[in-house]
């Protein structure tokens, strides 16, 4: 018998028929866990620390007090929702004699303000680069409402070019490797997470020939998205090969405020002719070629045209705020060729550096202006009031709202809250299905006259705490075609109504109260 | 080797009961995958490690994947449903059955005053078993035979479920399913 066989197990009790072998970076997951241990730890030593100080000397205490009214008043003061600024006071009085501690430590305005600044000055020298054109032309009222707030909220052009909708991440993936392959100037990407596997294999094949042939090639990866899945080994082998690789935001065991501000968004540009965004990252389980969550269904889009600028210069202005390298915007812009459509298609990004909300008010106008359908596909449903009142209205104005989940949770909590969320809206009228043995992971709004794609999902974190990046569209077969992908969706789904709603155990539903209220935060 | 280039070929590395084996790996054909390798699991007797390749770019592939899970979600579904055929008389088994016995037991001991306890006491005991004992006895085959049907029942549909993911993945990829 062989040496290597001899003392196995009998019998293997986790296995029924079969098992999709799937690995994991262990070493990622210990990295996590000391990390936030150590940022658990600081803020225990601050608590404690106060605590007796305000025990020996009577001078703390009255300044605990004085600092927990200033706190209350700058909470309310802040420019956040209603539902945040509740939060925080109600933690600031339960947890007297420290919640101003957290409350400083956490407070954007405090410990994101350098960040901030340095973001405001990037932008500024860039304003102007990119010209609107003339929006007279767009007969829908409503589109044209869009493309303005687009360009007044962050310069975000409206102009030539043509989409393409992509129904799963395999052929989104399939579409940029073979743009990769004819890159000739310079290759960006960003990504929230980027995962050794086959995906990220086939990406450097190319990416190590580009980079012999004298491209450009830049990579941005989210250090919180991708410290588990992306080896140091790996990062090593990359700049090896000559690819300016860039971590946003690194994991340091410190607690600060931008620790929880990540940068979700999914882009890659190639010499500013062709640009691709959506909800699916560098990683197999995208592709479906690594089983996490069922059937992985995913959505991305790209874009062709003079419109690429706009994510050519907001992955400039983010590398820029990275690297501090002096940039020269021109020599990146203006590179492709004039390709017209019917309709507009306006990529654009969003982040805690703009100074509105620009993901949450695209959505809110967007769910505004449906006159006939509303269909939503998003992994989380955690909306403020503003949005879920817009659904309701709507639904019960006679238009027909449709919102696609997963069946399969990521997250047990969050996707508790989701789908107790949802289901709450079904009494209102709007039709709430899920994916049988899928993981939707897609972040679409489609309406009858436009759509939003991207890496936006239906919550308050993608909203506030989150970089993301989306593109608006009106062009016809763009539309159809997220139209057709709805469609065959829906065959997969099963609809949730009054009799199958989940009936969730008094724990889940008591910390689904919770959640909702931290929400805002997470 | 094709299972190599990653470019070309997509590559699928599977867990498998044993005695699953040869139908898994049929099912699998189905869905353009062709087996590569099949080795002993280096852990577990009882599992074999397979490798399957297959084309990077084929036709309807989305559907394909997901109705790849579909199935695999039955296969194992179906011997979940074998495992636990018996779960509920096995519970109800134990708990009438072996109390009933263990009060009969104790009522006896009673009896014969190896344990103290009044008359009523020990009588009180063997009428309580005893009547445990009958309910055991008339509830169990019934049970029993719920169960059976239901199995049989959930059985089918599971089979039906088989049967039909594999038609529409015959009508995608052309392959046939060697039965």
């Amino acid at each position: 018998m062989n040496n290597r066989l001899i003392g196995r197990i009998r019998q293997s009790e986790h296995i029924l028929a079969l098992k999709v072998k799937t690995e994991s970076n262990g070493l990622g997951v210990l990295k996590t866990i000391v990390v936030l241990s150590l940022i658990v730890l600081q803020v225990a030593f601050l608590i404690l620390a106060n605590l007796y100080f305000m025990r020996l000397f009577s001078w703390v205490f009255n300044i605990t007090v004085i600092f927990t009214v200033i706190a209350c008043i700058h909470v309310l003061s802040s420019d956040y929702h209603g539902q945040a600024k509740a939060t925080w006071v109600l933690f600031l009085m339960v947890s007297f004699s420290f919640g101003y501690i957290i409350y400083i430590l956490s407070d954007k305005r405090v410990l994101f303000a350098r960040s901030r600044k340095k973001y405001n000055k990037i932008l500024k020298e860039t304003e102007g680069i990119l010209q609107q054109s003339d929006l007279s032309k767009i007969k829908n009222k409503d589109v044209k409402t869009n493309c303005d707030y687009l360009y007044n909220a962050g310069r975000f052009i409206t102009t030539d070019g043509h989409t393409t909708y992509f129904s799963s991440g395999t052929k989104l993936f399939d579409d940029i490797l073979e743009t990769l392959k004819s890159a000739k100037e310079y290759i960006f990407i960003e990504y929230f997470i980027v995962s050794d596997g086959v995906l990220l294999d086939r990406f450097l094949n190319i990416l190590e020939e580009k980079v012999k042939q004298g491209v450009d090639v830049r990579i941005v990866y989210d250090d919180m998205g991708s410290h588990r899945t992306l080896k140091a080994k790996t990062k090593a082998k990359i700049v090896k090969m000559g690819v300016k690789l860039q971590a946003f935001n690194r994991l340091v065991p410190v607690f600060n405020i931008a620790l929880n501000l990540r940068n979700h968004r999914k882009i890659v540009v190639v010499d500013g002719r062709v640009a691709y965004t959506g909800g699916a990252n560098l990683a197999d389980e995208y592709i479906n070629e690594k089983r996490m969550h069922g059937f992985w269904k995913d959505t991305g889009i790209k874009v062709e045209g003079s419109a690429v600028d706009n994510f050519t210069l907001a992955y400039l202005t983010e590398w820029k705020f990275l690297t501090n390298q002096e940039i020269d915007y021109l020599h990146y812009l203006g590179k492709a060729e004039n390709i017209t459509s019917d309709g507009v298609n306006v990529p654009f990004v969003s982040g805690p550096n703009y100074n509105f909300s620009i993901a949450q008010n695209m959505y809110a106008n967007e769910i505004a202006n449906a006159k006939e359908k509303l269909y939503i596909m998003t992994p989380y449903f955690i909306p403020d009031e503003t949005i879920t009142n817009l659904l309701i209205n709507k639904a019960r104005s006679g238009i027909d709202v449709r919102i696609i989940l997963p069946d399969v949770a990521d997250k047990k909590f969050v996707y508790t809250v989701s789908r107790n969320n949802a289901e709450k809206l079904i009494k209102y009228g709007i039709r709430l299905y899920v994916m049988k043995n899928s993981f939707v992971h897609s972040k679409v709004i489609l309406t009858e006259h436009s759509a939003i794609v991207g890496s936006i999902n239906m919550d308050l974190r993608s909203f506030t705490q989150q970089f993301e990046s989306a593109i608006f569209t009106s062009e016809q077969s763009t539309l159809s075609d997220i139209n057709i992908d709805f469609e065959n969706t829906l065959t997969y789904s099963e609809e949730i109504n009054s009799k199958n709603k989940r009936r969730n155990h008094l724990f889940y539903r008591a910390l689904a109260g919770i959640f909702n209220l931290i929400s805002p935060f997470m | 080797m094709k299972e190599n280039n990653i470019n070309d070929f997509d590559t699928l590395k599977l867990y498998v009961k044993k005695d699953k084996e040869k139908e898994i790996i049929k099912y699998y054909k189905v869905f353009h995958w062709d087996l590569v390798s099949s080795e002993e699991n280096k852990r577990y007797e009882d599992i074999v490690d397979l490798t399957f390749s297959r084309p990077h770019k084929i036709e309807n592939k989305d559907e394909l994947q997901l109705l790849q899970i579909y199935m695999e979600e039955k296969l194992n579904e179906q011997v979940k449903i074998k495992k636990n055929k018996y779960s509920k008389s096995t519970a109800f088994g134990l708990c009438f059955g072996v109390i009933g016995v263990l009060l009969m037991v104790l009522g006896i001991l009673s009896c014969v005053n190896i344990l103290t306890a009044s008359l009523i006491g020990s009588i009180s005991l063997l009428a309580l078993g005893g009547v445990l004992i009958v309910i055991f006895s008339i509830a169990l085959p019934r049970i029993i035979k719920k169960e059976k049907l239901y199995f049989n029942d959930k059985s089918n549909e599971i089979q039906k479920d088989l049967s039909d993911i594999t038609k529409r993945v015959i009508s995608l990829t052309g392959e046939k399913y060697e039965q």
